[in-house]
């Protein structure tokens, strides 16, 4: 083998190692940092017709934004007030999603 | 003199160690036989937890960034403060930070749980099911404690818009 071909494999041979040693200190990080739990790309938790709908309307809905700077008023507060209480009927409504039912013995089957 | 150690580390260890989950053997039994349905519904709950998670979890954000601290800076920006509004906008985006962490050790322990062979280990698989009840415990109690902070946020500017009347 000549020295080019040689270097050549020597190169291809650190880029291989180098390659999955960043994919595999990648992959450790994107479990140990618990971003898995939130990615819903993985095959078996996309998001369903339903909810890619619901996606779509609140994006289209006009969305509220309290500016940071003006006077502060009554009608200001009363606005806010109805916008705040609009985002808080929403995760008053997901109190059950984390209850004790869904790992009962009763549920499982024990 | 070594058999003297031996024992008081016996008897240490002994004392310290956890006495293991008080589980039947009809309940061993059940989780033998209904292993692989047992299984299934817990990738289940993996998916609808996910879904909830995220959908809470936009909503918190929400909740945070577009109305409480820009409502706190908007004091400052009215040369104001309320004490109590700055307090409840440490609390919450302490209790969020706290839900994101409890949320991650849960599904840590339920990924855990579902990796278990329940039908070989039907005690460890048990064990680690108390464990991740726990934790989703914990899960819980933030989500109660993100609503109450939320509820007061109303309160407090509720309070505030009578003294701006």
């Amino acid at each position: 083998m000549t020295t080019g071909g040689r270097n050549l494999a020597i190169m291809g041979i650190v880029s291989c190692v180098i390659a999955v040693a960043t994919a595999g200190a990648s992959l450790a990080i994107y479990h140990n940092t618990g971003d898995i739990y939130l990615d819903r790309s993985r095959p078996g938790f996309l998001p369903d017709e339903e909810e890619i709908e619901e996606e779509e309307d609140k994006k289209e809905s006009e969305e509220y934004n309290f500016e940071t700077s003006g006077k502060i008023t009554a009608e200001v507060l009363e606005e806010y007030l109805e916008k705040l209480k609009a985002e808080v009927d929403v995760i008053n409504a997901y109190q059950e999603a984390f209850s004790d039912s869904a790992l009962s013995n009763e549920r499982l089957g024990i | 003199m070594r058999k003297v150690f031996a024992i008081i580390a016996v008897l240490v260890l002994g004392a310290v160690s956890v006495p293991a989950m008080a589980i039947t053997s009809e309940q061993q039994n059940s989780i033998k036989e209904n292993c692989s349905s047992i299984k299934e519904t817990l990738v289940s709950l993996q998916h609808t937890d996910a879904r909830h998670r995220l959908n809470v979890g936009r909503y918190y954000e929400i909740i945070l960034n577009k109305f409480i601290v820009p409502l706190n800076l908007r004091l400052v920006d009215n040369n104001t403060t309320n004490a109590e509004l700055v307090a409840n906008q440490s609390n919450f985006s302490e209790t969020r930070a706290k839900f994101n962490n409890d949320y991650i050790i849960y599904q840590q322990n339920l990924e855990e749980l579902v990796a278990i062979n329940c039908e070989e280990e039907p005690v460890k698989f048990y064990e680690k099911l108390e464990t991740t009840r726990e934790k989703r415990k914990a899960v819980r109690q933030d989500m109660a404690k993100l609503k109450t902070l939320a509820d007061k946020q109303m309160s407090l500017v509720s309070g505030l818009k009578e003294k701006t009347e």
